[in-house]
């Protein structure tokens, strides 16, 4: 997992457009939370967490773990060792993983680390075991963390005048990105894991670059900046091809369990997210509705313990909910991608739809 | 002294039953209670389903996925509802209500040995047993004080029969007023055998119900209990659940066109309200949070009440907080949603608080394969909204004042409100998954801001 990987430099980047030509690419899948903790406890869970309980920063413990069970459960329950490397505790659900690592992001060579443990779990193989690893690489949030985050506040003039600067700084942290996935993949393919293997490349949310004033970073906004991922699907049934219609990352665990004949387990409370294969596989498919949500800290130091922005999206409209000042936001996707031309209370009926759509979900949840 | 405590409930007993004026029933023991004490003539129940809307006035809290189904031996009271309360409070806790309830979530241990009756044969049980063994409990030493002493009467229940004693035009124009009168006949048995100044009396009710019965200066129909009806109703008790759809379809089917037919027959005109009455019932498969439904009386007599009325709007989940205040026994307000009405029983005033309302279980739950059609809504005094909750598109929005009857849907004219409603039913649901929601404790806040402060997000 590619932690701040932004859809738009993998578009242009060769590295992952190479890995485009082995892959299903999605192109549009958008996270349910615009930071990590929220956004891979939904992954983990296929579930929003409006319903899971993590829902911001400060809900980790929050999980709803006797209602809700994560991919790590469910393939542990089908004998496969797992694996996890991460920046912190408290970024992705921890049960059902046999070993739980949380690397230094300062000190350790997460590249080094990482081929290492593929190098553990090829063994692990060897002896006629199945194996689920995942690993986040971390260093974007890194030095995003220690240059933007403690050294400026989400309504730094000196940030947002400097937009060429923080692409530039941008640019190079995902270079380095795209080296590290380089050598991953090159490491894999040497191991040949690439057989007899799902291996799924994502992000879990985008980072700011100074497009609005309010988010020097993430977290604060459902912009589609943040909200907008990307997914490189590998695998047998995973033909070289680009979907570029809205899903969901919640959609991502179902996907999983779906690939590998899992049935869900009844005793637990039903996943938000649906398969994809369908749609991978040319099969008719309805396009889902797109629910985030986020704690905008607005002039406090610290984000607030639950969501006061929510959005409701689907491929060519998004209606954003700010429920902190009481507005909404609407625009038109495909007309203006960069949201700058708010088109709320215009008397469109899609803003109507869409608050529907938003209702269904707040009071089924 | 503690004064003892009687919290009767009358299954499916509607305010105007007993309030209007212009009611046929005959209930003199149901008047002297209002003339005694407090009538609270716009209270109104969180739900249609009596299993809920028990709990929700026992916990003082408002239903949320209205009696989702859990699992078995699962416990709808809440630990520090009222009847806990009150033991703690040291009083004596009987309760005669039907053996149904232990299987549906009533999970309480009462201080009395025979604490229900079966209520499985829909019958008016006050003339069989029931009205016998309650004055017998009454009598008995069994009963030590300060008791609190719940019964729950499912005699007005849809489907129960009149018995011959009461079928006499003095009762009522209708069976439902006729049955009226005949528990009003023990409630006045029932009040003989307690000592009234040292009791308070709560009568209220878990929901109203649809009367298939109009009878006016200009108008009679009835539609009530037929035998028909009662065969169709016995054939269907028998048949296996996995048919339930298809039963619920033929079911909706037959009753469309009987209906249909009789309206046929009827050559006066009928308002919509009328119709609804005529045609719906309170278990449809489409459930509606209509006033014929929410509406419910709750009386506070005996004891020290002189009478009064209260015509604000008050909810079923103030009963608790009210009864607590009143017997000055103090309670964690942070775990109950209802407030206390005191100040009203003494010419105050109070906030108005909106009445959170939802349908039930049977129109939720998974069991069913159709689509089910469950519906949450608010209530003011001077609006009701409610909408499907699947299908926010259908819904509806009245002018309680203008339309009391809620004969016009305004919503598609007045968005305004609507979103002032919408927002209303978001700050409660929120309110309540915060309270169910795993509350972090004090190390855990210091290890999760310690994490996020290494995160750089503090």
């Amino acid at each position: 997992m590619i932690d701040g990987g932004r859809l738009d430099r993998a578009k242009k980047s060769p590295i992952f457009n190479e890995l485009k030509s082995k892959s299903t690419f999605f192109s549009q899948p958008i996270t349910y939370g615009p930071h990590t903790i929220s956004a891979m406890h939904a992954v983990f869970s296929g579930s929003y967490g409006i319903r899971t309980g993590t829902n911001s920063y400060w809900s980790t413990y929050q999980f709803k773990k006797e209602k809700f069970k994560t991919i790590t459960e469910y393939l542990k329950e089908e004998q496969y060792h797992t694996c996890a490397d991460i920046v912190n505790e408290l970024v992705i659900p921890r049960q059902g993983f046999d070993e739980f690592y949380i690397h230094d992001e300062y000190k350790d060579d997460l590249t080094q680390r990482h081929q290492k443990l593929l190098h553990e779990m090829k063994k692990i193989s060897e002896e006629q075991k199945k194996f689920f690893l995942y690993v986040q690489y971390s260093n974007i949030h890194t030095t995003i963390s220690e240059e933007v985050l403690k050294v400026y506040n989400n309504f730094s003039e000196e940030y947002f005048k400097n937009k060429k600067v923080n692409e530039q700084r941008y640019d190079n942290l995902f270079h380095s990105a795209e080296k590290y996935l380089n050598k991953i993949l090159k490491t894999i393919s040497e191991l040949d894991l690439f057989k007899n293997s799902l291996i799924l490349i994502m992000s879990d949310h985008g980072i700011s670059t100074g497009e609005k004033i309010g988010e020097r970073a993430y977290g604060a906004f459902c912009y589609d900046y943040t909200l907008r991922t990307f997914a490189y699907f590998i695998g047998d049934r995973f033909i070289s091809k680009e979907i570029s219609q809205q899903v969901r990352t919640i959609d991502f665990m179902p996907t999983i369990l779906d690939y590998f004949n899992i049935p869900t387990d009844a005793k637990y409370e039903k996943m938000d997210g649906v398969s994809l294969l369908p749609l991978i596989e040319g099969q008719s498919y309805d396009e889902r509705i797109a629910f985030s949500e986020t704690g905008n800290p607005l002039n406090g130091k610290a984000p607030p313990k639950e969501p006061n922005i929510k959005s409701i999206r689907t491929t060519k409209w998004k209606l954003i909910i700010n429920e902190y000042n009481n507005t909404r936001e609407l625009y038109n996707l495909e007309e203006d991608p960069d949201e700058e031309n708010n088109l709320a209370e215009k008397g469109l009926e899609i803003e109507q739809t869409l608050w529907l759509e938003f209702l269904k979900i707040i009071n089924n949840s | 002294m503690k004064p003892n405590i009687l919290l009767l409930c009358i299954d499916s007993l509607k305010a105007d039953s007993i309030f209007d004026e212009n009611k046929t029933s005959l209930t003199p023991n149901i008047d002297f209670l209002i003339n005694n004490g407090i009538s609270c003539r716009q209270a109104i129940t969180s739900t249609d389903y009596t299993i809920t809307s028990i709990a929700s006035i026992f916990n003082s809290q408002f239903p949320i996925d209205a009696g989702v189904k859990k699992e078995k031996n699962f416990n709808v009271l809440e630990k520090n509802n009222l009847l806990e309360s009150l033991r703690n409070c040291n009083y004596n806790i009987y309760a005669t209500i039907p053996k149904s309830f232990f299987k549906l979530g009533i999970n309480f241990e009462f201080d009395n040995i025979n604490t229900s009756y079966e209520d499985s044969g829909h019958k008016f049980y006050l003339s069989l047993d029931l009205g016998e063994e309650i004055l017998k409990n009454l009598r008995s030493n069994e009963f030590k004080e300060p008791w609190a002493y719940y019964i729950h009467l499912n005699d007005l229940h849809q489907g129960t029969n009149l018995p011959e004693e009461f079928n006499e035009e003095k009762f009522g124009d209708g069976m439902y007023d006729k049955k009226i009168s005949g528990i009003d006949i023990w409630i006045g048995k029932i009040l003989k055998n307690i000592n009234i100044e040292n009791t308070i009396i709560v009568l209220f009710s878990d929901h109203g119900d649809y009367v298939r019965n109009i009878s006016t200066k200009y108008k009679t129909v009835n539609f009530e209990f037929s035998k028909l009806r009662t065969i169709s109703w016995k054939i269907g008790k028998k048949i296996p659940s996995f048919l339930e759809p298809i039963k619920r379809k033929i079911d909706l089917k037959a009753k469309d066109i009987l209906f249909k037919q009789k309206l046929k027959e009827i050559k006066q005109e009928l308002t919509s309200h009328e119709k609804r009455n005529l045609n719906l019932q309170r278990s449809d498969y489409e459930r509606r949070l209509y006033d014929d439904i929410v509406h419910i009386p709750i009386i506070f007599a005996g004891h020290n009440f002189s009478k009064k009325s209260i015509v604000e709007q008050i909810r079923s989940i103030d009963i608790f907080p009210t009864l607590t205040e009143i017997l000055k026994i103090s309670i964690d307000q942070n775990k109950i949603q209802g407030q206390s009405i005191v100040p009203l029983f003494y010419g105050k005033k109070v906030d108005e608080q909106p009445a959170y309302m939802e349908s039930s279980i049977y129109a939720i739950s998974d069991e069913f394969k159709e689509p089910t059609k469950p519906v949450i809504g608010i209530r003011t005094l001077q609006y009701k909204y409610f909408r499907k909750i699947k299908d926010p598109s259908e819904k509806y929005l009245f002018d309680l004042i203008n339309d009391p009857k809620e004969e016009r849907n305004i919503s598609e004219s007045n968005p305004d409100i609507i979103e002032k409603m919408e927002k209303i039913i978001q700050k409660i649901r929120d309110k309540m998954k915060s309270s169910d929601s795993k509350k972090m404790t004090k190390e855990e806040t210091e290890r999760v801001e310690k994490e996020l402060k290494k995160l750089g997000y503090i």
